[in-house]
């Protein structure tokens, strides 16, 4: 993986109140690339997710897209802006409750960026198809199982077309039918061209789910590698102790 | 007048006011060349409406006094009576028994500044005479304090020979014609005129068509040298011939429906005008009290929180004297009559209770709806508008709903400012026929209908827009 560096944090820093929850914070993910954030409960990982799309805003650091510095004091537009171009997958993935699958989707293009209505239902209508919703645009949410209304909030994170996608807990709420298409899910997407930073804890997931995996303690990546090395050979101790914990 | 006290002053079936009072009254109006306009106003908001120049006479059967002679200026009485106990034919001892009277009446203070005379009394208040014979009827009291004429009146008309006067009156009454303090130059020609009604005869025609017997004119003439001087000697014409007594209504349903009806259409266009603006208004000042602006959502917070702290009679009166008087004066026509002060005050206070409504609503929508449209690039604006409040309204239908019905049951306290809506309505007809029962349950058959039609139509949109809350 060594296509261009599509998204890139240096030095991050974040605190609530007295905590500080990320320090020194810093991370390039390549294009096509997808980088799993592994660590504690704790850890910061959904912290260090919301500061790159500044839903959180960073106390300190630098933020570049495609190379381009991002201020972190962005506001107005250029912060939509900014947002869209870096999508997010909630764990509890947040769905409109008042609108069907379509609508979940097309809201955003048509009154962000004042797409034509046929025009972005097209394109979501494309987009249900590619995580294979195609049957249930019209669908209320609710009315959809755990593992669709996912593949709803991604093809929602994917409306806006962003450069990089982030998902925080994937796995969480799937069963292991579920997750095992939405590896397949997430690989068609990257080979079709998007970037990605998840957070999970499922780590039989990660193993084949990420190229790469980002270990997190003490509020910055302590340990990096492709997937199945820092896996199969983790380096830090508190990789170790982690992994150990986790029934490894 | 109150319209609430007859023989002198009540309603008849259009709601028209008529009797003794509205007689003179027009008479009077006659005389003095002005065009009669009859204003029903509630005993307890009547010495307001004439200091505040909603009217510009009260002849409303008030008794003279002292205390009331310090904010108005009387004419010279117009009829004499008094103060007289009524108890059941055969009561030997008013010891321990239980008193009606009228609210705000000055018998009640009487009672009370002659505990020697009334041992261990229990005095009650009821709204009217009428309701008082009802109350003997199904003996919650036992005796009532009233003026002669209208208790004997009440008695006579509820057709029951059990009730009699106990001993002599307990003091007079003379009842004078209240005018602003200012208005000396109106008291006198009230005067001249009275004094002309008597001396031709028409006085003692429109107090026989209504009290049924002659008038004592010498009794009347000798109380006018209690509040003035010396006077010109009248000098009283003939008798006219004796007329019929005032009609009877008949009890029957039928009778009482138009007024009721009446009232109802007033209660359900309050009801539902007040419903569609303050939904507009309630949600706009529910969206400024989580506004991020803190002056505005403070003010709003100032807002709900006066309304809600304040009880709805008294906005209605704020509506009805300051409000209204503010914008009649200011245009100086009635720009803002009963119904517009009814509606001002019913939104106001409705407006509050939709903002707390629809601000508890927005709290309610969980935080991640914000997260999932701010990472799609929504502003705050269209977050707000197009994905929060969808969600926050519906979630919010059932306590709109309650709000509802609460305005309709709000309604029946816009009687005070003179909107006769269905509650009124209702009490004018108990006045009318003396039937204390049927015209309030004929009443509260059409807020149950009123009422239930709403709720039913607010549970309908609930269920069709089912579904569309997690
Ligand atoms: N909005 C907030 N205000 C205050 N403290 C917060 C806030 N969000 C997170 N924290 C704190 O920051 C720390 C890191 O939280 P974060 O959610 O990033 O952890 P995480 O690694 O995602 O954990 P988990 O695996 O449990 O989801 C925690 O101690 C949390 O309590
Ligand atoms: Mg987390």
């Amino acid at each position: 993986m060594t296509g261009p560096v599509v998204l890139e944090a240096r030095g991050l820093q974040k605190r609530f109140g007295d905590t500080p929850v990320l320090q020194d914070f810093s991370l390039a993910v390549p294009e096509r690339q997808i980088v799993a954030l592994i660590g504690k409960s704790g850890a910061g990982k959904s912290t260090a997710l919301r500061c790159l799309n500044l839903l959180e805003r960073p106390d300190a650091g630098t933020l570049l897209v495609d190379g381009q510095t991002v201020p972190t004091t962005l506001t107005g537009k250029a912060l939509s802006a900014h947002r869209a171009n870096v999508g997010m997958v909630f764990q509890h993935l947040h769905l409109f409750g008042h609108l069907s699958a379509l609508d979940n989707i097309v809201e955003a293009p048509v009154h962000v960026l004042g797409q034509p209505r046929a025009e972005a239902e097209a394109r979501a209508r494309d987009l249900l198809a590619q995580v294979g919703l195609q049957d249930r645009a019209g669908a209320r949410v609710q009315a959809l199982s755990g593992g669709q209304r996912q593949r709803v909030a991604i093809a929602r994170a994917l409306c806006m077309a962003p450069r990089v996608l982030l998902l925080d807990e994937v796995t969480s709420a799937l069963d292991v039918e579920n997750i095992a298409d939405l590896q397949a899910l997430l690989h068609e997407l990257s080979d079709a061209g998007t970037t990605m930073v998840m957070v999970t804890h499922d780590l039989a997931f990660v193993r084949d789910g990420a190229h790469r995996i980002c270990f997190m303690d003490g509020g910055a990546i302590i340990e990096d590698g492709p997937a199945h090395q820092l896996l199969d050979a983790p380096q830090s101790e508190r990789l170790q102790a982690f992994l150990g914990a986790a029934g490894r | 007048m109150s319209g609430a006290f007859q023989p002198f002053s009540t309603t008849d079936d259009q709601g028209r006011l008529v009797g003794f009072d509205a007689d003179i009254a027009t008479e009077l109006a006659r005389r003095l060349d002005r065009p009669a306009e009859l204003v029903q106003v509630d005993w307890a908001g009547i010495q307001a409406a004439l200091q505040l120049g909603k009217v510009d006479l009260i002849c409303g059967s008030m008794a003279i006094t002292d205390e009331r002679q310090e904010t108005m200026q009387f004419s010279l009485p117009y009829y004499v009576s008094g103060a007289q106990v009524f108890a059941r034919r055969g009561t030997a001892s008013l010891d321990g028994a239980r008193l009606g009277v009228t609210e705000d009446s000055t018998y009640a203070t009487y009672v009370h500044e002659h505990p020697a005379d009334f041992p261990g009394v229990e005095i009650l208040r009821y709204g009217s005479e009428a309701e008082i014979i009802a109350a003997l009827g199904t003996d919650k009291v036992d005796a009532f304090v009233s003026d002669r004429i209208v208790g004997g009146f009440y008695i006579h008309k509820a057709g029951t020979d059990d009730i009699e006067a106990q001993g002599d009156l307990l003091y007079r009454e003379a009842c004078g014609i209240a005018a602003r303090k200012s208005d000396t130059a109106l008291v006198e020609a009230v005067n001249r005129a009275l004094l002309d009604m008597i001396q031709d005869g028409t006085y003692a025609q429109i107090y026989r068509r209504w009290v049924g017997s002659p008038p004592a004119l010498d009794v009347l003439l000798s109380s006018w040298s209690d509040h003035v001087g010396l006077l010109p000697q009248a000098r009283p014409a003939a008798d006219a011939a004796p007329e019929k007594a005032a009609p009877q209504f008949a009890d029957r349903v039928g009778q009482m429906l138009p007024l009721l009806v009446e009232g109802a259409g007033w209660t359900l266009l309050l009801s539902l005008l007040t419903a569609l603006l303050s939904l507009v208004t309630g949600t706009f000042i529910g969206l400024l009290s989580i506004s991020r602006r803190a002056a505005l959502a403070r003010l709003a917070q100032l807002y709900v929180w006066l309304v809600r702290g304040t009880p709805l009679l008294v906005q209605l009166f704020i509506a009805y004297f300051a409000v209204a008087t503010f914008f009649n004066r200011l245009f100086g026509a009635e720009v803002m009559g009963p119904f517009g002060a009814a509606l001002f005050a019913l939104v106001a206070n409705t407006t509050a209770y939709n903002a707390e409504t629809v601000r508890g609503g927005i709290l309610a929508v969980d935080d991640g709806q914000w997260d999932a449209a701010a990472a799609l690039g929504m502003s705050r604006g269209l977050t707000l508008r197009r994905i929060i409040l969808p969600q926050a309204l519906r979630a919010a239908l059932p306590s709109f709903g309650n709000n509802l019905v609460v305005l309709v049951k709000d309604t029946s306290l816009v009687g005070a400012i003179t909107l006769i809506e269905l509650s009124y309505a209702a009490r004018n007809v108990v006045f009318q026929t003396g039937q204390a029962l049927l015209p309030f349950l004929l009443a509260a058959a059409f807020y149950v209908v009123i009422i239930g039609t709403l709720s039913l139509a607010v549970s309908r949109l609930e269920r069709r827009t089912d579904g569309d809350s997690p």
